[in-house]
C-alpha cells in the first residue's frame, strides 16, 4: 500500500514535470520562429528573380486532351526517359559521356520504346518516340499525341 | 538422462524463447537489428556449461558489465538517434511537444498497474517506461533501477515497438470518430537552419537545469542532433548515425541477450512484465489521442487527434501508423509530418520521465 501511495506521488510529480518542461520547450520553440530569417521585402524578391534567371518548363499538348490522358502521357514520357537512360548506360561510350546521347539526333537516330503505364488499375502499353530535343510522339489508344517540352528563360 | 533433462528444462525453454525471437526477427522482421542479436545470445547463454555470462571472465558478462551496466551503450545509441532525428516538424508545430508529453501518461498508468500487482516501486518504474516506446531509455533506466528485469523489459520494449502497427490502430479507432480522423491539417511552415541549431542547445540547457538526471540522455541526443543540423561535421554525423550506431546496436543486443539466463528470466515476473508492456503501449496511445481531442476544444486550428498517438516515441513507426489510418479514411489526407512532431517530442518526453524516476527513486 505504501508503495502505491508513493507511486501516486511519483505520478503527480512526474506528470507535472514532463508537462512543465515540454510546455517550456513549446513556448521556446514558438519564440524561435522569430529567430528565423526575415521575409525578404518585395523589392528584394524582384531583384532576386531577375538575377536567378530561373528556367520554366512548359509542356505543350493538344488542348482537347482530358486529364487522364494527360497523366498517361506525362507518366509515359517519364518512363521512356528512364528506359532510354538505362539502355544507353549499357554502352560504355554513353556511360562515360552521357551528353553524347544528344548527338543521336544529328545522326538521324530516333529513340523509341514501349512502356507499360497503369492508371487507376487500368494498364496500357504506350509507344513513345523522341523526335527531337524535348519533342516526343506518344501513341496512346491508337491516337498520336505530339508533345513538346520547351525550356526558356523567364 | 531424464534427471539431466529435468535439471536443464528451464534452459531448453529459454533456448526455445531465443529461437522464437530469432524467428520474429528473421521471418517477421520485427526490429531485427536488436531482436536477432538478443535472440541468438539468449540461446548461447542458456547452453549449459559455456560460462559465457559468468563473472569475472565470461565474454558476454564482460560486454554486459563494461558496456551496458555502465550505461555507455544506451547513451551512445542516443547520440546516434540524435544524428538521425529531424526535429523540424516539432519546431514547426510547438503544440506537438504537449502531445509528446501527454503520451507519457501511459508510462505512469503502467507503473501504477505494476505497483498494484505487487512489484517494487523501482521495478514498476522500469516496467512503466516501456510505455515510452523507447528501447535505449528503457534499458538505461532498468539498468539503474531494476537490473534483474533488464532482459524482460528490453524484450518487451523492442517487441512491442515492432507491434505498434497492431497495438495502436484499435485503440485509436476506439477513441476517435470518423469525422475526427478526417480532419486535415494545414501544411507545416519551413524551419530555418538557425532554429534547428538553437533548439537542441536550448532544450539541453533547459532540461539540464530542471531535471539534471535526464541530462545524459538529452545531452547525447542533442549533441548528435547538432552534428546533423550544423552541417559542418558531416563525418561525425555519418559516424554517429551509421558506423557507431551499428557497433553499439550489436553490443546492446548481445548485452541484453546475456541477461536472459533461465534462472533469471523464466519466472512469473517476466510474464507480468510482458503483459504490462501491452498496457503501457495501449495507455500511452490513449493518453496522446485523448489529450489531442481535449486540445481541440481550445484551439482555433483543429489537430487530427490521431497524431496524439504518435507521442509514444517508436520513431517513425507510430507516425507511419497514424498516416496509414488517415490515408484509409481519406486517401488525400497527408498527416505524416504532423505526426512526426509528437513522435520526436515523445523521445524527449520519455527521457524527461526517466530523469524524474531517477531523481525520485535514487537510481
Amino acid at each position: 500500500m505504501e508503495d502505491i501511495v508513493y507511486g501516486l506521488y511519483v505520478t503527480v510529480i512526474g506528470v507535472t514535470v514532463v508537462f512543465t518542461i515540454l510546455g517550456i520547450l513549446a513556448v521556446t520553440v514558438y519564440l524561435l520562429k522569430y529567430a528565423g530569417p526575415k521575409k525578404p521585402v518585395a523589392k528584394a524578391e524582384k531583384v532576386e528573380t531577375v538575377a536567378e534567371k530561373r528556367v520554366e518548363e512548359k509542356i505543350n499538348v493538344e488542348p482537347s486532351v482530358d486529364k487522364d490522358t494527360l497523366s498517361m502521357i506525362t507518366a509515359s514520357i517519364i518512363a521512356f526517359q528512364d528506359v532510354k537512360r538505362r539502355e544507353l548506360e549499357k554502352i560504355d561510350l554513353f556511360r562515360k559521356y552521357p551528353g553524347l546521347s544528344k548527338l543521336l539526333y544529328l545522326a538521324g537516330i530516333r529513340y523509341k520504346a514501349y512502356v507499360n503505364i497503369s492508371l487507376q488499375g487500368v494498364s496500357k502499353r504506350v509507344l513513345v518516340e523522341e523526335i527531337g530535343p524535348g519533342r516526343y510522339i506518344v501513341v496512346l489508344n491508337g491516337k498520336k499525341h505530339v508533345v513538346a517540352i520547351s525550356r526558356r528563360g523567364s | 538422462m531424464l534427471e539431466y533433462l529435468a535439471s536443464i528444462w528451464k534452459n531448453i525453454v529459454m533456448i526455445i524463447v531465443g529461437l522464437i525471437l530469432v524467428y520474429l526477427a528473421v521471418k517477421k522482421e520485427y526490429e531485427p537489428l536488436i531482436l536477432l542479436p538478443i535472440g541468438v545470445t539468449a540461446i548461447l547463454v542458456n547452453i549449459p556449461g559455456t560460462g559465457l555470462a559468468e563473472p569475472p571472465h565470461g565474454f558476454l558478462y564482460l560486454v554486459y558489465h563494461y558496456l551496458i551496466e555502465t550505461e555507455v551503450v544506451p547513451l551512445l545509441i542516443f547520440l546516434g538517434l540524435g544524428a538521425m532525428t529531424d526535429f523540424g516538424p516539432m519546431i514547426a508545430n510547438p503544440k506537438s511537444l504537449i502531445l509528446g508529453a501527454a503520451a507519457q501518461i501511459g508510462v505512469f498508468v503502467a507503473m501504477l498497474s505494476a505497483l498494484t500487482l505487487g512489484f517494487h516501486i523501482n521495478e514498476a518504474a522500469s516496467i512503466g517506461i516501456i510505455g515510452g516506446a523507447d528501447g535505449p531509455t528503457t534499458i538505461y533506466l532498468t539498468v539503474k533501477l531494476a537490473p534483474h528485469l533488464l532482459g524482460a523489459t528490453a524484450v518487451a520494449a523492442y517487441s512491442y515497438m515492432s507491434l505498434v502497427p497492431l497495438i495502436q490502430p484499435p485503440v485509436i479507432k476506439a477513441l476517435t470518430t470518423k469525422e475526427e480522423r478526417l480532419i486535415r491539417m494545414k501544411q507545416l511552415r519551413p524551419v530555418s537552419k538557425r532554429e534547428r541549431i538553437i533548439f537542441p542547445l536550448t532544450a539541453m540547457i533547459i532540461i539540464g537545469f530542471l531535471v539534471p538526471s535526464a541530462a545524459p540522455l538529452i545531452g547525447m541526443i542533442m549533441i548528435g542532433n547538432l552534428f546533423r543540423e550544423t552541417g559542418v561535421v558531416e563525418r561525425l554525423r555519418k559516424a554517429a548515425s551509421e558506423e557507431l550506431m551499428n557497433i553499439v546496436t550489436i553490443f546492446l543486443g548481445i548485452g541484453v541477450g546475456s541477461t536472459m539466463q533461465a534462472d533469471r528470466f523464466l519466472n512469473l515476473d517476466t510474464l507480468l512484465v510482458l503483459g504490462l508492456g501491452v498496457v503501457a503501449f495501449a495507455s500511452a496511445t490513449a493518453g496522446g489521442v485523448l489529450f489531442a481531442k481535449a486540445m481541440n476544444l481550445f484551439v482555433k486550428e483543429k489537430v487530427n487527434p490521431m497524431i496524439g498517438a504518435a507521442g509514444v516515441s517508436a520513431v517513425p513507426m507510430s507516425a507511419r501508423v497514424v498516416q496509414r489510418l488517415a490515408h484509409e479514411e481519406d486517401p488525400e489526407n497527408f498527416i505524416l509530418m504532423h505526426a512526426m512532431g509528437p513522435n520526436v517530442a515523445g523521445v524527449i518526453g520519455t527521457a524527461v520521465v526517466a530523469g524524474v524516476f531517477l531523481s525520485l527513486l535514487g537510481g
